[in-house]
Formats: structure tokens, sequence, C-alpha cells
């Protein structure tokens, strides 16, 4: 060490290292404060970009978001509407068809049953409260799912229901709970519904994944393929779900500003007490001939390499923290967004600049005369 | 001696303080800020969600099936049991009456319409549209509109309040299509005349239906003061193992707990008390959603207060150092005149608690101003003032300047008060 | 009244220089009116107790302030023509500094400290700093850090550095008033060799002892020199 200290000339990058490693705990503290700048930044920047695509996936919980009726209501739907929709809405999306009739029970009141693709309802409806999901379509008795309050009506586990003078056993494998609609219905594997009542789906149920426009997309290329059909998005949903983002989106932008806000404020300290601390040294330098802008230069080029070792680190962290988060929060992993850097790299140098502002102006009022003591 | 020397403190130095005091007001504006949103979310959320359809439905207990295809009631209109029309105000007496944000009763039934071209059957359903309830001294407007702001409406909707038989209707978009029905057109339903007030286009079955006034649709059944189901829109708590017990398998004191959470299940459950014989369920599809999403959100949102809350701690504590490191010549000076540590520290850590406790009141009125900018920018209804958190604020504030400056204060006591003085000359 | 009229040649000159400060208890005249010049290679002393405007006339000696009223003359330029940017370059060109307090920066070595001299007037040079080093006699601490090194090494160490690039003036502020006996006697000896070099020495010091080595004292009282007289040659001084 002592040798190296005889052994080279005097340079910038010599001055900087020796000033920067002469200080470890100031410059510990100095890059902590910056790391914990970029690795803010970077961590909401991030959840703030994958925000929508997390979001609607949440949104799935509500189920389909987009409705294929035919043209007049009640009517079925063209045979090969399954297939073209399946292949027009994409491999992302989910589709079930439903096809209702009207049957008796055995005392002659009305039953809605309905059939259906129950895997794909399953996927699809994840609020049906299901207490056993029949499973052998081959079985006859034909395996159904029943709503409570249908169950409750038929009073039996197997039971005849009559359509169209037809009357099938069925058995009920399990009972589904919405508190809507289906809590009154019978559900049937398709296969065995259009064998027994000949009627084939007037209804298509397309959840379409992505943000408003992916599903905007998803409806426009339904409505291509299907046109003679009556594609509708669900209203409901969709506004619900546009409205919710939205404005979760401006809470995380606020967030992000005041957060940043705040960082600034720490790293103006931790720079600011770096140059209280060397106050002394620095004037010195003036009194040996250091202009202003040697000076300046000198301690600019010190919080660069800090900023610079920080943003490296704190962008890994950053990331870390953000998929930390996802994983807690949204149980999937948010993975870096690159496209981001340059924007946390950005952010970073604002909130270096700031910072740097009332050090710098401390440098310039900076006198040699204060290390004179002539009283 | 003491306070004097406080007061000289902060009356003279006050260019010495400015960096410290900028930190804890920033640093508690923004942690302020954040929990206020942070803590508020899921509510402003569950309002966002609340408009987009109800979670509840209420129905009579003896019912008979629905036989609904489409969400068009096809069941002979006489069948079925009722729930009476004046019971539903009780409603707002529950235990979570003021979770309740809308009530909208149904009365389905198929009527026989003739326009000028055709006479034809179609489903109808009579609604409240801005019906007024009250209870006690307080008054609220209910009604499918609020609960469906979807629904885009072309003209305005029936007036149905008031005691006469009103004739106005609207239509749904598909029927006025079929039917050739205009705004104003007049037309004759059960052979009364009515009027075209609007025409709606909701997306799903309700655009093949008339949508009547409740009163209307009473006279046309004969059955005045009755409502096939209602449906209600709560604010609810995001659903938790606790809310999915059965109430009636639960210890009193568990039970009371239940009860006392605004889950659907346990407002549907405290309905179903105040309504005899009805039966009132969550509608899981609208309930499920929300309580997904919400608790998302409101995950994420407390995620982002917390790395707040540590980036204002951080920043605190930074400036603390520097303030202290800025003043180690006083505390050299002190020394060199004799003080003690234990009297320097005092003093230096009564200016800091100070400090911290006015930056941290300012940066609770500055923070929660903020979050009701943001909460009016955002939701356009303010979130209020939550006075639990000023406490917490000022305690976080202490505690953080003390902690971020007790290092620095201690380091300076230890050197040599010739060596601070002569450093910092 | 200036006694150094004789001299050949005048290298500080000061004519009616007043300083004021402007405060909350109105205006402190730190210095009212003085005239005093200084001879190229001449060692001059100043004293004064605290308060009696002997840091403000250090501080216009040292090209550190400019004064309100009257003049001075460093080196042939009048310092209150200088923009504050021209004095900043003048001090460093004119003026080296011994400092109480040594100054030297922590992370540098002995040697380095005297090429950081260097590197912010013109360009570092190696051999001339380790020559510097070696004149102050301390050629083998040259790698040493300053923490490494006794008082005495630091302020001989800084007199390396206020001499590295040959200013025509010295300002000594009370160089030995941070020393034990044996350290004050070899700064002094070192000072008394540079004067008798020909370097010109403005020394500050509260030691009458101290200021018995140089050429002439004076002294301030409220801003004014109350008295200034020549050192006899005293037999150390020989």
């Amino acid at each position: 060490m002592r040798h190296e200290r005889m052994g080279q000339g005097l340079s910038l990058p010599m001055l900087l290292r020796r000033s920067l490693l002469h200080r470890r705990s100031r410059t510990l503290a100095e890059l902590v404060s910056l790391t914990v700048s970029a690795a803010v930044a970077t961590a909401l920047l991030t959840l703030y970009a994958s925000l929508d695509l997390k979001l609607h996936h949440q949104f799935r919980a509500f189920g389909a978001n987009i409705v294929i009726t035919s043209q007049n209501a009640g009517q079925p739907l063209p045979p090969d509407a399954l297939a073209i929709a399946r292949q027009a809405a994409g491999p992302d999306s989910r589709v079930a068809p439903f096809a209702y009739a009207i049957a008796q029970m055995q005392d002659g009141s009305s039953i809605v049953v309905a059939g259906t693709d129950l895997t794909g309802a399953r996927a699809m409806d994840s609020w049906w409260q299901v207490s056993h999901w029949p499973e052998n379509n081959q079985a006859t008795p034909v395996q159904v799912l029943t709503g409570v309050r249908a169950a409750k009506a038929l009073g039996a586990e197997r039971f005849f229901l009559t359509y169209n003078g037809k009357s099938v056993p069925l058995q009920t494998a399990g009972t589904v709970r919405t508190g809507d609609a289906e809590d009154s219905r019978i559900y049937l594997p398709l296969d065995a519904f259009e064998s027994w009542t000949g009627v084939t789906p007037t209804t298509l149920e397309v959840q379409a994944a992505g943000s408003t426009r992916q599903i905007q997309a998803v409806l426009e290329s339904l409505r291509l393929a299907l046109p003679n059909s009556h594609v509708q998005a669900v209203h409901q949903l969709v506004e619900a779900e546009a409205n919710v983002i939205s404005r979760t989106r401006s809470l995380m932008l606020s967030s992000l500003l005041l957060i940043l806000l705040t960082v600034a404020i720490c790293v103006l300290a931790t720079l600011t007490a770096s140059v209280l601390e060397r106050r002394r040294d620095f004037a010195v330098m003036k009194a040996l001939g250091a202009t202003q802008r040697h000076v300046g230069l000198l301690f600019l080029l010190e919080a660069f390499v800090l900023a610079m070792v920080g943003l490296l680190c704190g962008y890994a962290l950053g990331c870390g923290i953000a998929y930390l988060i996802g994983e807690w929060n949204f149980h999937t992993a948010i993975f870096p967004v690159w496209r981001i850097a340059p924007q946390v790299a950005l952010l970073n140098l604002l909130v270096a600049v700031l910072a740097a502002a009332v050090p710098l102006r401390i440098l310039r009022h900076l006198e040699p005369a204060m290390l004179l003591r002539g009283e | 001696m003491f306070p004097r020397l406080i007061m000289e403190s902060f009356l003279r130095q006050r260019r010495r303080k400015l960096l410290a005091a900028l930190a804890i007001l920033l640093g508690t504006t923004a942690v302020t800020a954040m929990l206020a949103i942070g803590t508020s979310v899921g509510d402003k959320m569950n309002r966002e969600l609340a408009a987009y359809g109800a979670n509840i439905v209420v129905y009579p207990a003896a019912d008979t099936l629905d036989v609904q295809e489409d969400g068009i009631n096809i069941r002979p209109a006489t069948a079925g049991s009722y729930l009476k029309e004046a019971d539903l105000v009780k409603i707002k007496n529950i235990f979570w009456r003021n979770n309740i944000t809308d009530i909208s009763p149904e009365l389905p039934l198929t009527v026989t319409v003739r326009t000028a071209n055709a006479t034809q059957q179609v489903p109808a359903t009579g609604y409240w549209f801005h019906r007024t309830l009250r209870s006690g001294d307080e008054s609220w407007t209910m009604g499918a509109p609020a609960l469906h702001p979807w629904w885009k409406l072309h003209g305005s909707w029936p007036s149905d309040t008031g005691n006469a038989i009103p004739n106005e209707i609207a239509v749904g978009s598909d029927l006025a299509r079929q039917l050739h029905l205009h705004l104003g057109d007049p037309l004759e339903v059960q052979n009364q005349s009515v009027r075209v007030a609007g025409i709606v286009s909701t997306g799903d079955a309700t655009d093949r239906t008339l949508l009547v006034p409740l009163a209307l649709a009473q006279a046309w059944m004969g059955r005045p003061g009755v409502v096939r189901r209602v449906y209600v829109s709560a604010l609810t708590k995001p659903e938790d193992a606790l809310a999915r017990k059965d109430p009636n398998k639960l210890s009193p004191k568990m039970h009371d707990r239940w009860y006392c959470s605004p889950y659907a299940n346990s407002i549907a459950y405290q309905i179903e008390e105040t309504l005899p014989h009805t039966r009132a369920e969550q509608i899981r599809r609208i309930a499920q959603g929300e309580s997904t999403v919400l608790s998302r959100i409101s995950g994420l949102m407390l995620l982002v207060a917390l790395a707040a809350l540590l980036a204002a701690a951080l920043a605190v504590a930074a400036s603390m150092t520097t303030a202290i490191v800025e003043r180690r010549q006083e505390i050299g000076l002190m020394r060199a005149l004799g003080a003690t540590r234990n009297t320097i520290a005092g003093l230096f850590f009564t200016e800091i608690t100070l400090l911290a406790l006015g930056g941290g009141l300012l940066g609770y009125l500055l923070g929660s101003l903020l979050a009701g900018r943001i909460g009016e920018q955002v939701f356009g209804s303010s979130i209020a003032f939550n006075p639990m958190l000023l406490p917490a604020t000022l305690l976080l504030a202490v505690v953080v300047s003390l902690a971020g400056s007790a290092p620095s204060v201690w380091q300076a006591m230890k050197m040599e008060p010739a060596t601070i003085l002569r450093e910092d000359a | 009244m200036s006694v150094a009229a004789t001299r050949p040649e005048t290298i500080i000159e000061l004519r009616d220089a007043t300083r004021e400060y402007r405060g909350h208890a109105g205006t402190v005249r730190a210095l009212d009116s003085i005239s005093l010049s200084v001879s190229r290679g001449e060692w001059l002393a100043i004293m004064g107790p605290s308060g009696s405007g002997k840091s403000t006339l250090v501080n216009l000696l040292g090209c550190l302030d400019r004064v309100d009223a009257g003049s001075v003359r460093i080196a042939g330029k009048d310092i209150n023509t200088l923009s504050r940017k021209e004095l900043d370059q003048f001090r460093a060109e004119t003026v080296g500094f011994i400092f109480q307090q040594f100054h030297l920066i922590p992370y540098l070595s002995a040697l380095e400290n005297i090429m950081l001299a260097q590197y912010f007037h013109s360009m570092t040079d190696r051999k001339e700093a380790m020559a510097a080093l070696e004149r102050v006699g301390l050629g083998d601490r040259a790698g040493h850090l300053p923490s490494e090194l006794s008082g005495g090494e630091q302020q001989r160490v800084c007199i390396a550095r206020a001499l590295i690039n040959q200013p025509p003036v010295l300002l000594a502020d009370e160089p030995t008033g941070n020393l034990d006996a044996a350290n004050q006697q070899i700064v002094t000896g070192l000072l008394r060799s540079l004067n008798q070099l020909g370097h010109t020495i403005l020394m500050v010091t509260h030691d009458p002892e101290m200021a018995q080595m140089a050429d002439r004292i004076v002294e301030l009282h409220h801003g004014r020199i109350v008295a200034e007289r020549e050192v006899s040659l005293a037999p150390h001084t020989s």
C-alpha cells in the first residue's frame, strides 16, 4: 500500500479511488441511498409496467367477458360456431358453449337444463362452488351437476326428466352454488344433452385474456369470424376492469412520484453530509489553487461513480423486490421489464442532479479563509 | 438554561435544521399519504366495483325454481311466491346498513304489446328507477340505473316517483329495433297506453325486454306491492377463512366476529334475519371476483406504502446524520466547556424530538391533504383524515429521527473536543 | 511612516486599507485605514489579541478577501481590480499557505499531498515533489499517510507543499501553534533557512518568542496598527 502511494502520479481517477476508499462508511451510506433510490424506482416502475397484465389476470375471476349468441334470441348458433370461435379467439382465450332447454320434472313442473363443456365451464367459472364435478362422461345414468335450488326441488339424486316426450334417467354427481340463475339449473355434458334434446348451443361464453385493447381485438376478430352472430362484450365486466385498472395505475404513479421525492431527500442528505465532512479537504484544494470547477468536478465524478454502482445494484435489487411482490401479492412472478431501464436511469439521474445541487452550493461557498486561525 | 438553549438553537440555527426538518416533513407527508391511501384503497375500489353489479340477491324462501333462459324469465306469470316491496326499506336497518349502496327489486312478467303494426308477447321487468327510501331522518335514492352503470340510456328513465300509476316505460335496444319503436312513441301494453321515455342498451338479454316502473308491473300482474327478487349491492370485505364458515356452527365469540365483519355472507345473513321467509345469497361471481381483485390491489398499495415508509425512514436518518455532522463543532465546543455527555445528549435528543414532533404534525396534515387530493383525482371522492395515523406518524417520526441521529451524536461525543474544533475550524 | 522605504523592492503594499463587516448589530470596522508595506525577502510577524483585526489582515494579505476602501497591492497587482476568479488564480500563483492545523488531505501520502499542489497549479512532477520533501528532511516519509506522521512532520509536509509552486509570499498562520517544543524548534529552523534563501514570510503568531524570529513585528489593536518595530539582530538570527 505504502509502495503504491509513492509509485504513481496524481490523476483524477486515483484521487476518486482514494477518496472513496478512505471514507468507507460514508461511501457506503451514499451507495446505500443511491441504491435504494434506484431500487425503488425500478421496483415501482416494473410493477407499474406489469400492473395491467397482473390485474387483468385477477379479473379472470369474474369469468367470461364476451358472450356470443345468435342474431335472434333463442335460435341455435351454426354448428361450427364453437370451432370458429376457438380459432378466432386465439389460444389464450377460453371458450365454453351453452345450450338450454326446459324439461319437465316428474311432478310436471319446469326446470332449465343446460348442456355445456363441463371442463371448460370449470376453468372459466372459478366462482362456481361445486361439491363434486361429474367425471365420468360415459356413465349411465348420465352424471349431472345440479344447482342447489334445483336439487332441493328434485329431492333425490337419481331422477327422470322429460323433454319433448323423451324421458331420460339422470344422476346428480355434485351440486353447484352461485347465488344466481345457475342454482336453479341442471348441467349436463354437451354430448349427452344434444343426443337427448337435439338442441345445439345457443350461447358461447368467451374469456379473452389480456388488456382492454387485447380484449377489444379478440372481440373484433370474433365479429369477423362469426358475421351472423351477436358478439357482445360483457359491459359490466369490461368497464369495471378498465375503471379499476386505470385508477390503480394513477395511484401507483402518484405513489411513485411521492416516494421518489422522499428518496431524493435521502440522497440529498447523504451527499450533503459527504461534502460537509470534507469541507476542510475541499477548502485546502481551493487554497492550493483548485478552481470551483476542479472541486465541483471531483465531487460530481465521485457522485456519478456511486450513482452508477448504485444504479446497477438498485436495478437488480428492484427487480428482485418486484419479483417478490408479484409472488406475495399476485401469486405469479413479475419478471424484469427491460424497457424501463432507461426510465430508471433517467429518474435516478434526475434525483442525483437534484440532490447534488445543495452540496455544489456548499462547495461554491467554501473559502480557504476558513482554514486560517487568525484570531 | 436548558429550555433557553433549545429555544436559541431553534431561533438561530434555522438553516442548519432546514434539511432535517425538510426530510421529516417530506418523509411523514409521504408516509401519511401512502398509508392513508393504502388503508382506504380497498374501500374506494370496493365502491368502484360495487357500482358494477349487485353482490347479494334476495328471494322468497319458499320460491319455486327460476325458469330463466339467457337471463329472461319464462316462468308462467302466476307461479312462485313474492317479497313485499314495503319491507325492502328494512334492508337499510341491518347492522351493516351503511355498507348497503343500492337496493334494486325486480318483478319479471310477460306482457302483450300492441304497436301500430303488430301484437306480440314480450318479456318485461318491473324496476325501481329513482326511488327514494326513507328510514327515520335518512333518505336514499335507489334503483336499477345506479346498480347498472354500464346501461346506456337514450332519452330518460321512466318517472316512478309520486303515487299515480306511471305511464312511461323504457325499451331494450334490440326489442325497440324489432318493434320499430322510437323515443316518445306511444304503444299499448296490456291494454294500457304508455309512452317510450327511454331506449336502453345493456349488452345482455335485458336488451330484449321492456323496463317498466315496478308499480306498473305490479298493476299489470294484478299483485300490488310485490317483487320477485331483490338485488343488493353492498361494500364487503374480501372473503377469508372466517367468512366461509357456517355461522351456525361457530362459537358465540367467533359468531360475533363473523357477524360484525362486512363479509358478503354475513350481510346476506343479516338480511335474512330482517326479512323473514327470505333467502339472501351472495352472488358468487361478483362477490368472489371482487374479493380477489380487492385483496390484490389493497395488498399492492400496502406494499407500496411499506416502500414509502422505508424510503422515508432512510431519508430522515440520513438527514439527521447530516445535521449532526454539520453541528459537530457545537458538540465539541460544549464538551470543551465542560458539558457532560448526558447534558449534550439530552439537549440534542430533546431538540430532535421537538423537531420530529413539529415536522411530523405538519407532515401528517400535509400528507392527509395530499391523500385527499389524490383521492379526489383518482376516485372523485376525498380520502378522509384518518386520526389513527397521527400518533403512528408522530411516533415513527420521533423514533426514526432519534435512531437516525444517535450514531452521529455518539460519534461526535466520542471524539476529542479539540479534534472536532480543529477539524471544523 | 513606512520604515520599509529603504528596502529595494516592495512586494506587498496596503494603503488606507479598510474592511467592514455588516452584521445584526450594525457595521463593524475590522480594519481601519491600515497602511503597511512588506519588502521581498522580509519576514513579518503579525501580532495582536483576538478581535484586533488580525485575521482580517491575514485574509487580505493571503488574497482571500478584498478591501472596502483603500488599496492592496501584492506583487504589483491591485487586488481590488481582480475578479473573484482572477483572485483565486492569483492567490494560487502568489501565496503559499502554512496552516496551524497542517490541513493535509488524509487519504493522500506525504508525497501526493505535495503533488496535489502541483496538480492544481499546473502539472505534477514527482521528482520535484520528492526534492521538496527531501528539503524539509522527510525524504524517507514520502509514502506515509498524514495519520502516520507526527505533528512536526505534518507541518514540514505542509511547508514543502506551500513551497512547491515557488510562490513569492509564504503565509504562515500560527505555524507552531500545534507543536511541542522539539518540533517547534525544527519548524522554526526550517522557516529561518527559507527566509535566508530569500522567501518572503508573513507569520501570524501570539507567541512573542516566535515573533522575535521575524525581521519586523506589527501589532494590531481595534483594527489599527498600534506598534511596529524592527527586531534587533538577536544572537540566534545571525
